[in-house]
């Protein structure tokens, strides 16, 4: 975007600057950004753009020209100022209208990934056979695998990735965690992950999601060891209250 | 005298209105009244942090004016001591909104959640007397240290500089003082299981006290600078010569350089701030941090964003005034566009609103990875890093640099390097260590990279001692729009201040007093963050309103002193 860029004046590189950003996050990006995440980057990339021209009086004049058909350029660029000019108000039009139809999806949700524990959770007292990682027993892992097998692997995955055979049915308003993220369990006391075990996602209408309550289902040591068998497949350590 | 009893009187009266208050809330006979049309909260909302903003104002400007005035008398250079004076000015007319500002908080604080009031009055009675005799000695100093300035020069200067370290001591005892009952709401101490209070010293020594203290200290003077840069742009947008214009040039220079570099340590302060939080009490720190308050340090990210880009900018801008910049303006695109990744990641959402069609959730590959603490804390420093270049382009540009010196240049650039490998390192373990390393490392770096820019800034003034310039800085020489950034970054600041004035209170939740005594109010629970943004909004146009009035009628000396 240099003046010293003798092909492509500072304009047109902003606009492609603009475009390419919007481009790379919606359709190259896999899976894409979400449309309001999108938006909210755009913000940065345009406040970008405008301060790199508005740093200079003579980009800011050349810009100017631009817009206002002042300057001449060959047939490619002005080709593009029209196109920029003329789609701008169109896309502007498209966003106003996508959000003012009518659909019959869910309205968006904040997602809450780490709602506030009650109080009786940051008290707990983890057994002591599980309280400490680096002294798990092999033997109590195992047990914990089949209990996990049985039980999460549909959603959660065979290797905690979340990406079980069930996933894809489970996506809203939170798809079923991948536990190999540094953002899940890595940064959860042990006490946080079994609370979440035993009284599931739904409950205070502080977390909405899908993940059922496994208090009634399994015993205390069952729920322990599904714990330490989902840190040890996942690779990561539980976080400790400071 | 007949000027101390005027101003006094405006002092006197608020403290009034706070006695008045005080008494009223210990008749009430009821836990909570209301207020009509914003409701009681939104009432005491607005006042108290309004308030706070003049308050951490009138904190600041002496102590910043007071380092100008040590220099100006150290250098004995009359334009320093009266660009200290210019600053100096705007304190009087503040301190009279202050506590005007001060006794309507404890009046309607007190008259509608008496309940709350009462409590505290009877715990802390003490420390109300000893509120009032300090800020009445401190609006006395004020006065004598403002109405002294002329005639406390030359032989005499050091008589004045006493006066504005005593005033210096009173503002940080005052601060200090309210800094008790504040940080007691949050996190209580000295109160029996029951609720009961039964030591005073373990109540006002709880844990947050220090925190808090130092946090909004450095806040404070940060805060401070960048409003009077904001003055300063007012004043070169509304100058007639070019005197005046060069004057407030520089004047705005100054604010933002006060502002920027005792920001820099804010993040270090605020993470002693949380570290302290979570040892009171995990609960708090995970709504705080991770649950129902996560999405306020989003907005903080981009509130600072502004503030942090908006600084570089206008010293971006301020190389057109100084002769033989050219060659650095080069570097300004990498600078720009750093800065704007750096704070893109950090204002990167570790979940977003959901919805069916974007199939959000937690867990997108790119904005679930990069949204978790340990890229944030590498962004954030990057940033620094990113200010720190932009004032040393500035101080460089235009100098030549004698022979012989090369040397501390490269051992500069080494070190600058050196930060941001330690960050990618970090950065890079971060993902794979537990949490509470992760937390730990990233206060290692952040101490690493104080001392290393200390380091920097030294070698810097090595490299730059006597050397010439290739011309003069051309002072008043700015285009409008810089001073327009200004402006914004104040703004910024101010609605900053405002957010997290609310983040403090709100990680309470349903407590007047965290665990000890429960809000039954029927404004118990928190209001959506959107609504609390428009009371933001409100605060900060409100202080931005009377701040202007400050502004507004506070009469400069004719004649720039630059």
């Amino acid at each position: 975007m240099s003046d010293h860029n003798k092909g492509i004046p500072s304009a047109v590189l902003a606009v492609l600057i603009v475009i390419g950003s919007y481009v790379l996050m919606r359709f190259v990006a896999e899976p894409p950004l979400p449309s309001t995440l999108t938006n909210f980057f755009m913000m940065f990339v345009i406040a970008g753009v405008i301060i790199h021209i508005t740093l200079e009086d003579q980009r800011i004049e050349e810009f100017l020209d631009f817009i206002s058909f002042r300057s001449s350029l060959p047939i490619i660029w002005s080709t593009l100022r029209v196109a920029v000019l003329v789609l701008l108000p169109v896309f502007i039009a498209y966003n106003v209208y996508s959000k003012e139809k009518v659909t019959y999806s869910p309205p968006g949700e904040l997602f809450q990934p780490h709602v506030t524990p009650p109080q009786w959770v940051v008290d707990l007292k983890v057994p002591e056979w599980a309280a400490a990682p680096d002294k798990w027993d092999a033997k109590l892992i195992e047990e914990g695998r089949i209990i996990y097998e049985d039980n999460c692997l549909p959603c959660h995955g065979k290797e905690a990735d979340g990406k079980g055979p069930v996933a894809h049915a489970i996506r809203y308003p939170a798809a079923p965690t991948n536990f190999k993220e540094p953002g899940t369990i890595a940064q959860l006391p042990l006490a946080y992950v079994y609370w979440r075990v035993r009284d599931g996602g739904i409950f205070d209408k502080q977390f909405n999601s899908a993940m059922p309550g496994w208090g009634e289902e399994l015993e205390d040591d069952e729920m322990w060891k599904v714990i330490m068998y989902t840190y040890h497949k996942a690779g990561v350590k539980p976080r400790t209250w400071e | 005298m007949g000027g101390w009893i005027k101003k006094q009187f405006i002092l006197l009266a608020g403290l009034a209105i706070a006695a008045a208050g005080i008494y009223i809330g210990g008749q009430a006979g009821v836990d909570y009244k209301e207020f009509p049309v914003i409701g009681a909260r939104n009432a005491v909302w607005i006042v108290a942090q309004t308030m706070l903003l003049f308050a951490a104002f009138i904190l600041a400007v002496p102590v910043f004016v007071m380092i100008i005035e040590i220099a100006g008398y150290v250098k004995k250079d009359e334009k320093l001591d009266k660009l200290a004076k210019d600053f100096a000015r705007l304190l009087p007319p503040s301190y009279s909104i202050t506590a005007i500002l001060g006794g309507l908080f404890t009046l309607v604080s007190c008259t509608l959640f008496p309940k709350f009031m009462n409590y505290m009055t009877v715990a802390f009675k003490p420390t109300y007397a000893l509120f009032a005799a300090l800020v009445f000695l401190e609006s006395t100093a004020v006065y004598i240290y403002w109405t002294t300035w002329d005639k406390l020069q030359c032989e005499k200067k050091m008589q004045h500089i006493l006066l504005g370290l005593v005033l210096n001591i009173l503002g940080t005892l005052v601060m200090i003082t309210a800094n008790m009952w504040g940080s007691f709401h949050l996190s209580p101490a000295g109160v029996d299981s029951a609720g009961k209070f039964v030591s005073l010293k373990d109540a006002i020594f709880n844990l947050t006290f220090w925190p808090i203290n130092i946090h909004r200290f450095i806040a404070n003077v940060s805060f401070g600078g960048f409003i009077c840069a904001a003055y300063a742009a007012y004043k070169y947008l509304s100058a007639e010569t070019d005197n005046e214009k060069a004057h407030y040039d520089w004047m705005g220079y100054t604010g933002t350089f006060v502002g920027v570099v005792t920001m820099i340590f804010l993040p270090f302060a605020g993470y002693y701030f949380g570290m302290e939080i979570y040892r009171f009490n995990a609960q708090m720190g995970i709504t705080f941090m991770g649950g129902a308050l996560s999405k306020i340090w989003l907005l903080q990210a981009i509130v600072i964003a502004v503030v942090f880009i908006g600084i570089c900018y206008y010293l971006w801008l301020g190389l057109e005034r100084i002769p033989g910049s050219e060659k650095y303006k080069k570097y300004i695109p990498y600078l720009s566009w750093g800065l704007i990744i750096a704070f893109a990641v950090w204002a990167t959402p570790r979940a977003w609103v959901a919805s069916l069609e974007d199939m959000a959730g937690g867990t997108h590959p790119i904005f679930g990875t990069v949204g978790i603490m340990a890229p944030k804390i590498a962004a954030v420093n990057i940033a620094i890093l990113g200010v720190i270049l932009t004032f040393l382009l500035n101080r460089r540009a235009g100098r030549i640099i004698p022979e012989g010196r090369k040397a501390y240049s490269f051992i500069q650039w080494l070190i600058i390097l050196l930060i941001i490998a330690v960050n990618l390192v970090v950065l890079y373990y971060s993902y794979t260590v537990p949490s509470t390393t992760r937390i730990r490392l990233s206060i290692y770096t952040f101490i690493f990279m104080v001392p290393a820019i200390g380091l920097i800034y030294l070698l810097d003034g090595l490299l730059l001692k006597n050397a010439p310039r290739t011309g003069e800085i051309r002072w008043g020489h700015m285009p409008p729009r810089s001073q327009y950034a200004l402006i914004a970054v104040a703004v910024s600041n101010v609605w900053a201040m405002a957010l997290l004035g609310y983040g403090r209170a709100a990680a309470r939740l349903n407590w007047h007093v965290y665990g000890v005594l429960e809000d039954t109010s029927k404004y118990a629970g928190l209001p959506a963050l959107g609504n609390a943004t428009l009371v933001i909004s409100g605060i900060t146009l409100l202080f931005l309103f009377l701040i202007g009035l400050v502004f507004r009628f506070t009469g400069a000396e004719k004649g720039g002193a630059r």
